[in-house]
């Protein structure tokens, strides 16, 4: 007997909804906004791709023309050692100094190649 | 799922949804069809990943019903637990009162007994459906459902 009341109640509760079209309109254009995040998301995403392949080519490249300058380097920081009074300091492995020196730039020029491209992109979306 | 087969979907279920959700929200319409936008927004972010068209009204019912949770929750962290709880049918926005009493029930019925009942009564879903739908085991269902029950039968005698 309950149950049936307690059916019959639920079964005639007709509350007072806004208008379904305004529901839909509001959320169609709720929608809209969903999908131009969605593609600017997107977007950014695949200009980040290219900005990290550029910097990885950049470091990459930079990293192979210093290996090949390597002995010339090596040379110069010789000269240059021999010209110096005995400090210390400069008695550490020439090839290390090398090295680090290298690893530096090349790093430098990714992270640098990586902003570049990164604005050009966006400015290049922008108009 | 395209956006055209999402937006049929939703026109199929809003009606019973928005009703749903007006009942969950003790007769504030406004905030329901608050709820109901997040929820069908959700539910359109995440449609990629869904595969069954033919569960889709259970899945946005627990969606709607994990919104208001988050909601609750949200109010509390901000209004207070005593403030949250005292949102009664004199806040709601249904012009007409006539569910005044009803709205008075189920304003004191926690939200996952509040659910399990409306889902049952109003919505006809299973127990294991509900159960699937409020993440709970069947048994605590049924138990929502016989202190819901008790509930409104208080409501009905004194009316």
């Amino acid at each position: 007997m309950d149950e049936d009341k307690i059916k019959d109640l639920f079964q005639n509760f007709q509350p007072e909804l806004s208008s379904d079209t305004l529901f839909l309109a509001g959320l169609k254009k709720h929608m809209e906004a969903v999908e131009l995040v969605k593609r600017h998301a997107a977007a950014a995403r695949r200009r980040n791709r290219i900005a990290v392949a550029v910097a990885a080519l950049s470091g990459f490249v930079t990293g192979v023309i210093f290996t090949l300058l390597m002995q010339l380097l090596g040379d110069r920081a010789a000269s240059i050692e021999f010209s110096l009074p005995s400090i210390p300091a400069f008695s550490f492995d020439r090839q290390i100094i090398a090295w680090t020196i290298m690893a530096a730039l090349s790093v430098t020029m990714a992270i640098n190649a990586y902003e570049i491209t990164l604005s050009r992109l966006s400015a290049k979306k922008t108009i | 799922m395209t956006r055209e087969q999402f937006i049929s979907h939703v026109e199929g279920t809003q009606k019973a949804f928005r009703r749903f959700l007006v009942a969950l929200c003790v007769g504030d319409s406004q905030l329901a069809d608050d709820i109901a936008q997040e929820a069908y927004i959700k539910a359109y972010l995440s449609c990629d990943s869904f595969n069954s068209p033919d569960k889709f009204n259970a899945w946005i019912f627990r969606i709607g019903y994990n919104t208001f949770i988050d909601h609750r929750r949200s109010v509390r962290l901000f209004a207070g637990y005593d403030e949250a709880g005292n949102i009664t049918s004199s806040d709601a926005t249904d012009a007409s009162f006539r569910y005044q009493a009803l709205y008075a029930a189920l304003d004191s019925l926690p939200p996952k007994e509040r659910t399990s009942v409306l889902l049952f009564y109003m919505e006809g879903y299973s127990i294991k459906e509900i159960a699937e739908i409020v993440e709970a085991s069947q048994d605590a269902v049924k138990q929502h459902l016989s202190r819901g029950r008790n509930h409104l039968r208080g409501l009905l005698s004194n009316e």
